[in-house]
């Protein structure tokens, strides 16, 4: 589950000694320094730290939103310049377009040139996918935390990305949905065989998600350690394993 | 009548009180005006009677051209006015919203064209009307140049309001699903924004009728403005406060219409 190109296959995701500044009050704060690592495809990376840490930064730079100042991302040995549907991204809150319903939200990132009927229908299969058929109508200001996400998956997925960026996506839900969103990402993730790379502040999530955690310190956000969850799926979160990545993740942000 | 009904339950009470409180201040205006004409309180010369204003009225809008002064030419005033109204509005929608909507995205935009453009508001718009004689001359483009700059900074304000306050994950979201640039403005930031867009036209068009009854006054033939200058010089009161009325009218049931034609949008609809 570790390790890049292990079967001689080329990494899906490179990300090489990333480095990025922002200016605040007229000086350079450094919010990353040399950050690196590759992905296989299908591969899942847990990204945690304390606040502040760089990892929404590290999100930015690998959807495309940000330039970085050191270093490069690349795809599928294709440098990254700017965002794309090809890595498609699930944002901490909500970002879906209010004045659009579920099924228009969906579907607006699907080409013009399709005909209506086959757009229609991509976006139905979707919304089945994660559990919202009879929604498609719903404003999103209708919809719970957890449906909002949903949809906010489902217009990502429409596009059939090959990379999942997510940035604390279920941070906001409650406990029960977002073990049932967990569900759904695994299930979804086990068919499709998108990478991901998520950012999360809670272990426990980490651990049941990923293949891999990368633990970064804050100020500026390096890697302090990176391990394979070699656990094998689905993952109880009460077995030996598990408990014991948890407290491993815990020391490691514990530290320092 | 109406008390053993209303004391029936909170629920009528209160639809009556909704239905007739926006009628309240109107209806009690117009019987005072009534009481003070009939007792004389108010003498003719300054504010005629509610008879002889609807009179006028009528012959204004109904009788046949010539038949007396004023008669029949409010099709023709009102057209002469709202063309005014809609070049100069047009105008300004044409500029303000595209630099509205650049100056809340791009600081540069904003940097640049501020200061000039805080400065030119602080002008009020009778202020400009010499320069726009000397310019324009006497007649349509006149009106339509004050029209189009009174109604320039609201819609230029509100579009770059609306811009400014966009969710910045908006773009990042229309971006990440594949959308160039011109298609975002489009599809993501024209919705976004739209509420302070819709603000800022109903705005501009409210000072347009303002602007247009100043561009009017000055001596142009027709118009519902025109109209009004000639019945001061002919000490028509009457007419004068029909005019008043009638404006108001006009300008009441514009606004309605730009809200109505602005439904085709969903962001209006929905937000």
């Amino acid at each position: 589950m570790t390790g890049l190109g292990g079967h001689g296959e080329a990494p899906c995701l490179v990300v090489e000694s990333l480095g990025k500044a922002f200016p605040v009050q007229g000086r350079w704060i450094k919010a990353l320094e040399d950050i690196s690592f590759a992905l296989r495809s299908g591969e899942v990376l847990g990204v945690l730290g304390p606040s502040g840490c760089g990892k929404t930064t590290l999100l930015n730079l690998i959807a495309g939103f940000l330039t970085p100042d050191a270093g490069r991302v690349l795809m599928h040995s294709r440098l990254v310049t700017k965002p794309g549907p090809e890595r498609g991204v699930v944002f901490q809150e909500d970002a879906l377009f209010p004045w659009l319903t579920v099924a228009e939200n969906v579907g607006f990132g699907l080409p013009a040139g399709q005909g209506s009927g086959q757009r229609r229908e991509r976006v139905s299969r979707i919304l089945e996918r994660v559990g919202l058929t009879d929604f498609g109508r719903y404003l999103p200001r209708a919809l719970s935390g957890g449906m909002k996400q949903r949809v906010a998956l489902a217009r990502v997925l429409v596009r059939e990305p090959r990379v999942l960026l997510m940035d604390e996506p279920f941070a906001a839900l409650d406990a029960q949905t977002r073990a049932g969103m967990h569900e759904l990402l695994i299930s979804l993730q086990q068919q499709l065989r998108q990478t991901v790379v998520f950012v999360t502040h809670d272990p426990e999530e980490a651990v049941k998600l990923a293949d891999r955690v990368l633990v970064l310190s804050p100020g500026p956000g390096r890697v302090r350690q990176e391990l394979g969850v070699d656990l094998p799926r689905p993952r109880q979160t009460d077995s030996p394993g598990f408990l014991r990545f948890k407290r491993a993740i815990h020391a490691s942000l514990a530290s320092g | 009548m109406a008390s053993p009904k209303a004391s029936q339950g909170d629920s009528p009470k209160g639809r009556a009180a909704t239905l007739a409180l926006p009628w309240l201040l109107p209806a009690g205006a117009l019987a005072f005006w009534f009481l003070a004409s009939a007792t004389g309180l108010l003498p003719p010369y300054l504010l005629p009677s509610p008879a002889q204003v609807l009179g006028a009225t009528w012959t204004y809008v109904f009788a046949p051209e010539g038949s007396a002064p004023f008669a029949g030419r409010f099709l023709a005033d009102a057209g002469a006015s709202l063309g005014r109204v809609a070049g100069g509005f047009g105008l300004a929608v044409m500029l303000g919203l595209p630099l509205g909507l650049l100056s809340g995205r791009l600081a540069a935009v904003r940097l640049l064209l501020d200061t000039l453009l805080n400065g030119l508001r602080a002008v009020p718009g009778i202020a400009w009307l010499p320069l726009a004689l000397v310019w324009f001359g006497i007649g349509f483009k006149t009106t339509v140049f004050l029209v189009a700059l009174a109604a320039f900074f609201p819609i230029y304000l509100g579009a770059a309001a609306g811009a400014r306050q966009v969710n910045p994950l908006f773009p990042r979201a229309g971006a990440m699903l594949g959308l160039g640039r011109a298609r975002l403005v489009f599809t993501v930031l024209l919705p976004a924004a739209m509420p302070h867009v819709v603000t800022g036209l109903r705005l501009g068009l409210g000072v347009a009728f303002a602007y247009l009854v100043l561009g009017e006054l000055t001596g142009v033939p027709d118009g519902l403005g025109a109209a009004i200058m000639d019945a001061r010089m002919v000490g028509r009161v009457d007419l004068i406060v029909m005019g008043i009325f009638l404006i108001a009218a006009i300008g009441r049931l514009c606004d309605l219409g730009l809200v109505w034609g602005l439904r085709i949008f969903k962001s209006v609809r929905r937000l």
